[in-house]
């Protein structure tokens, strides 16, 4: 696996530290405390033209829910033409399981789902999978 | 002090207007009362003086009147009349020296018709002779007032205006010397009313006065009406300036008519005088009210300063004394809280090195057993016991050190259960007693036949102390007979009071240290220890538990002959009404167990399940010992209920002993377990041959025995060992155990999830899982359960609500069975705060566990609601099999930094880096929440406790992300109460990671 570009977005200093703990094994990583500050990072580095490769995004933010994050990422994404196979692979982080969420969060397009507190080899099989 | 000078002021303004009123008062006296008097007396006075001048002014008639009357009464004057010589005249009349002599200036003889005979008027301030026209011949005539006269001594005497000024004039007829008549003439003398004539009047009277004509005054026509209708010397107008007054007098002329105003000025000296002194009165009054009043003033506010200095000094005083008791209590607080520390450290000092002793001690024995279990070399074995023995003796020095310290701080509490006495010394006597038996000693105990012996206590402390004193006595007698007797008898309010005595043959002990005995650490003699072994706590700890029973302890003894020692204790007995014995519990209390084992602690560790739960036990060691022991009648009646042997008994096996009892009839009913190291095959089939109904193979835990027990006794009751495939194996009791023990869980925290299903699986119990109270009530509906373990505190519906769901679905369903039976309810909360018990029963709840929970104790609550194990925990501490340590287990640490560390990749800054903002932003939290507790803001305090738990759990931390969630959970449901009582653990467990986490830095 090459080395990714991964955003990691969570509120809580903790989890995010631990999430970019992980990350930082595969790749380069970049923090974000809030839903707008992931958006706007996310943005400036497409901007940059570079891409995220992977994000990691929790499902609940200060500032707004994960899920309406996710669908503002795809929208820049298709703003800029981005072709399907080439867009980020989004990752929600929540603490239940329950089937609505997980549908919900799929609609709006992301990739994956872990549930918290979530076994790391779990999560390093889940982006082995995405082939990078 | 403002609101008292306040008062002062107003009572100063007071005095001022009294003082004002009184100046005001002095000075209408002064003018409306005294003055006016004086003024009265003014004008009188101003009146008199103008009458003198009145009267002054016609006393200048009178007095020309005596001159004229000279004159007029003369010869020479009669006979002038009639011959007119001018010898008369020039003799008599020559004017310088008449005006000089007697001032007069007007002569007139006229004749009684009016005709002048002579007359002049001589001024010689007017030059001379000055011509009159009033005594002119003309007016001069017989009607003429000055010339009538009546009579010859008739005197008309007036004043004369005129126009020279006014004239006194006076006139009378001229007679004879002798006075005798007739009248020849009139005659008339007149003086001028001149200014000096006045002035000197004035003088005369000491009156200023001016006389002029009236008409030519300045009064008015009505104003000289006025005067002339009042008459002659009428004084009316008075004229006041402020140091003399004017008064006015009017007087008539001869004729009757106004002529002269006297004008007199009179000084006001009365009136003068009289204001200096009114002036002087008021002045004087005023100074001496002044002077009083300042004097008054004075002294009050000598007076009010004086009282104000003494009550701030008393205020003053009494502060410092406030502030002095106020220290004094502080220090004493101090003191004592220093003083409970320092028990409370000593206590826990105490506790933690006695844990910290024991574990490994536990683990040596744990060990031991195992090695000696698995040895097959006879020494070794004796060696492994040996050690096992030590270890044991060790343990129970502890122990006891532990118990005294814990009796001394009074963290013991007696236990009210009954219990039989006469099982209980029974018990006593079959294991000390042999004991002593094989010592060579006789051994006795005594109960007489009426002794109530069915009583309410703490069975486990009595036996305590008579195992004490009975070893002591076993210790220390190497001769003769140890007895033991008890007597007492029950009290009306169902009290008995029991008299032990233990008495022995022994070494004695010398009198001096009699006293000393019951010390703590002191034997009787210092080389006791050396030869006899001990702690010297034993003593100590039989008095403490003695007195804690309400009873006392006392010695007797002599050396080389003996030693009594006796106690007292207070007991109750039992209620048989009340006391509804759970069937569960009688399967084991009064029970009859033989154990067979060569081993002693095989022996003894069975020996300690068993009479934990409340068995009386025997054993033996060898093959004759318990042949005789069950045949051999001996002093309880009953013979054994169970035989629990080992599969080797000496040279013979179990299976012999089998055989061999069931040539016995009133034996082979005896149900026997056989417990080995080593299982063989066929030992199967060769137990159901002999009829050994239960085979167990070691290591048997205390959870195997017990329901091991249970099962045969309960086959052993209903006859049907057919159910359990006619032999009970440890395979057997979990098959039986899984087929019944059916529990739900009911629990939404995913880590206690976890962890209370590892405890029931490990404990052989299947568990089914409920996240919420309605997940529950579902699951209920669907399957039945032997126990529901429900947590209180959930989203959805919570427990209670659950519990009252279920209870109704239960009675709709007996109503149709009527064999269905109640489930129980287990409660588990985070904190029992008071009447919570009652909260959880009204529910519909039977029990509950607080949070948190050790393994033990669940295990133990869940045993004694399936109707399986009556608990007992307590004392089971050291036969409990090392536990496993589980991610929520209390005794483990608070954080696991290597689990952690791994989760975070090895990169050990950034852990440490994460940890310390995570107890940074955990303290700042913590501000937060008790803001918020205070404030009743239950939504903040849930935010943030979810917050700190998400991170906790992330970081290892589950004791304190378990807290977080207790919090969270009792903000959510607005419970601000348990949230109160949540924080504070929640803070303990923050210290707690806190504490740790520095510890670890350090290291």
């Amino acid at each position: 696996m090459r080395r990714i570009n991964v955003l990691c977005v969570d509120d809580d200093a903790v989890s995010l530290n631990k999430m970019t703990a992980i990350m930082e094994e595969l790749g380069d990583c970049q923090q974000s405390g809030t839903g707008k500050e992931a958006v706007a990072a996310f943005f400036k580095w497409m901007e940059a033209g570079h891409v995220f490769d992977l994000v990691t995004l929790d499902i609940s933010l200060p500032d707004m829910e994960g899920i309406d994050v996710l669908r503002i990422l795809r929208k820049i994404e298709t703003d800029k033409g981005i072709a399907a196979d080439k867009r980020a692979k989004i990752i929600m982080v929540t603490s239940h399981a329950d089937k609505g969420r997980v549908l919900a969060s799929l609609k709006a397009g992301c990739n994956d789902y872990i549930v918290k507190p979530f076994d790391v080899n779990i999560l390093i099989e889940k982006i082995e999978k995405f082939g990078f | 002090m403002l609101v008292k000078s306040n008062k002062n002021l107003k009572w100063f303004l007071i005095g001022m207007l009294i003082m004002v009123l009184c100046g005001a008062g002095l000075y209408a006296l002064q003018n409306w009362v005294i003055l006016p008097s004086f003024v009265e007396l003014e004008d009188e006075l101003a009146r008199k003086d103008l009458q003198r001048c009145l009267d002054a002014i016609r006393r200048e008639g009178h007095h020309l009147g005596k001159l004229a009357g000279d004159w007029a009464i003369w010869d020479d004057s009669y006979r002038f009349m009639e011959d007119r010589n001018q010898e008369f005249i020039d003799s008599n009349l020559q004017w310088e020296t008449l005006e000089k002599s007697t001032g007069v200036n007007l002569v007139y003889f006229c004749t009684s018709q009016g005709e002048i005979v002579w007359g002049e008027v001589y001024d010689s301030e007017q030059d001379g002779q000055v011509r009159l026209e009033e005594l002119s011949p003309a007016f001069l005539n017989s009607s003429n007032y000055l010339i009538r006269h009546d009579s010859i001594n008739s005197e008309h005497v007036g004043i004369l205006l005129t126009s020279q000024g006014p004239l006194m004039v006076f006139s009378r007829p001229i007679v004879k010397s002798n006075g005798t008549g007739p009248s020849n003439g009139v005659f008339i003398m007149g003086r001028f009313l001149n200014r000096k004539i006045l002035q000197t009047l004035a003088e005369q009277i000491h009156v200023r006065f001016t006389v002029q004509d009236l008409k030519q005054s300045a009064f008015s026509r009505d104003e000289l009406e006025l005067l002339t209708r009042l008459g002659d010397g009428a004084v009316t107008v008075i004229e006041k300036k402020d140091t003399f007054m004017t008064v006015f007098g009017a007087m008539q002329d001869i004729y009757g008519k106004p002529a002269l105003l006297v004008t007199a000025h009179v000084p006001r000296d009365i009136m003068a005088r009289g204001i200096s002194m009114g002036r002087l009165a008021s002045f004087s009054v005023l100074i001496t009210i002044t002077s009083v009043g300042l004097l008054l003033a004075f002294f009050l506010a000598d007076y009010v300063f004086g009282m104000r200095r003494k009550t701030a000094y008393i205020e003053a005083l009494i502060e410092e004394r406030t502030l002095e008791l106020k220290n004094a209590m502080a220090e004493a607080d101090r003191i004592r809280a220093k003083a409970e520390s320092a028990n409370k450290a000593k206590s826990d000092f105490l506790a933690n090195m006695s844990h910290e002793l024991r574990t490994p001690l536990n683990g040596i024995i744990g060990m031991a057993e195992i090695a000696g279990n698995y040895s097959t070399d006879e020494e070794q074995r004796k060696l492994i016991g040996l050690i096992t023995a030590e270890a044991g003796s060790l343990l129970r020095i502890i122990n006891d050190i532990l118990d005294l310290s814990k009796v001394e701080s009074g963290k013991v509490e007696l236990e009210e259960i009954p219990f039989d006495l006469r099982t209980m010394l029974h018990d006593v006597d079959m294991s000390l007693g042999k004991q002593a038996r094989h010592k060579g000693l006789a051994f006795d105990i005594n109960i007489p036949a009426d002794l109530p012996t069915r009583l309410k206590g703490d069975p486990g402390r009595l036996r305590q102390v008579l195992i004490n004193l009975i070893g002591n006595a076993m210790k220390f007698t190497h001769k003769g007979r140890i007895s033991v007797t008890v007597a007492g008898t029950a009290d009306e309010h169902k009290r008995v009071q029991l008299k032990f005595q233990v008495k022995d043959t022994g070494v004695g002990i010398p009198r001096d240290k009699l006293e000393i005995i019951f010390n703590r650490f002191t034997q009787a003699d210092e080389s006791t220890t050396r030869k006899y072994g001990g702690t010297g706590l034993g003593t100590t700890i039989c008095r403490e538990i003695v007195e804690l029973m309400g009873g006392r302890i006392s010695v007797e003894s002599e050396v080389n002959k003996g030693t009594i020692f006796r106690f007292t204790t207070v007991l109750l007995l039992q209620d048989p009404a009340t006391e509804v014995v759970p069937a569960v519990e009688e399967i084991y209390s009064g029970m009859e167990i033989l154990i067979i084992d060569e081993n002693a602690v095989n022996r003894n560790i069975i020996d300690e399940y068993l009479k934990n739960k409340g068995c009386r036990t025997a054993w033996a060691a060898d093959y004759r010992t318990a042949v005789s022991l069950l045949t051999v009648p001996s002093a309880p009646p009953r013979p054994f209920d169970l035989i629990i042997t080992d599969r080797r008994i000496g040279d013979v096996t179990g299976f012999d002993l089998a055989l061999e009892l069931r040539a016995f009839d009133d034996l082979r009913h005896i149900p026997i377990a056989m417990l080995t190291s080593v299982g063989n095959l066929g030992d199967g089939k060769r137990c159901k041959e002999v009829g050994i109904r239960c085979y167990l193979t070691r290591p048997v835990g205390p959870d195997d025995l017990y329901n091991a027990v249970q099962l045969l006794m309960d086959c052993a009751r209903k006859d049907n060992f057919d159910s359990v495939g006619g032999l009970i194996t440890k395979h057997t009791i979990a098959e039986t155990f899984r087929k019944k023990a059916q529990i739900l869980l009911v629990e939404d925290y995913p880590v206690n999830q976890q962890v209370v299903k590892m405890h029931l699986n490990g404990a052989g119990y299947q568990v089914d899982l409920a996240e919420n109270g309605r997940q529950a009530v579902e699951a209920f509906a669907k399957d039945g359960y032997d126990l529901i373990l429900m947590d209180v505190q959930m989203p959805v519906l919570d427990g209670f609500g659950a519990t009252r769901e279920i209870r109704i679905l239960e009675s709709a369903v007996q109503a149709q069975d009527k064999h269905s039976k109640r489930t129980p309810i287990i409660a588990m909360t985070a904190h029992a705060v008071k009447g919570y018990h009652q909260t959880c029963l009204e529910a519909g709840m039977d029990d509950y566990i607080t949070k948190p929970f050790k393994r033990a104790e669940l295990l133990a609550m869940v045993a004694k609601w399936m109707g399986l194990h009556p608990s007992n925990g307590k004392r089971n501490s050291a036969a409990e099999a090392p536990q496993a340590a589980d991610p929520a287990d209390l005794s483990a640490e608070p954080m696991d930094l290597a689990c952690a560390l791994k989760e975070f990749m090895g990169k050990r800054d950034l852990l440490l880096k994460t940890l310390r903002h995570f107890l940074e932003a955990g303290r700042a939290q913590i501000e937060t929440i008790q803001k918020a507790l205070v404030d009743g803001n239950a939504p903040v305090i849930r935010q943030e406790a979810h917050k700190i738990k998400g991170g906790a759990a992330n970081l290892t931390a589950h004791r304190l992300a378990r807290c977080a969630h207790e919090l969270e959970k009792a903000a959510a449901a607005g419970d601000l109460g348990h949230a109160v009582a949540a924080m504070d653990d929640f803070k303990l467990e923050f210290k707690a990671l806190e504490d740790h986490i520095a510890g670890e830095g350090r290291s």
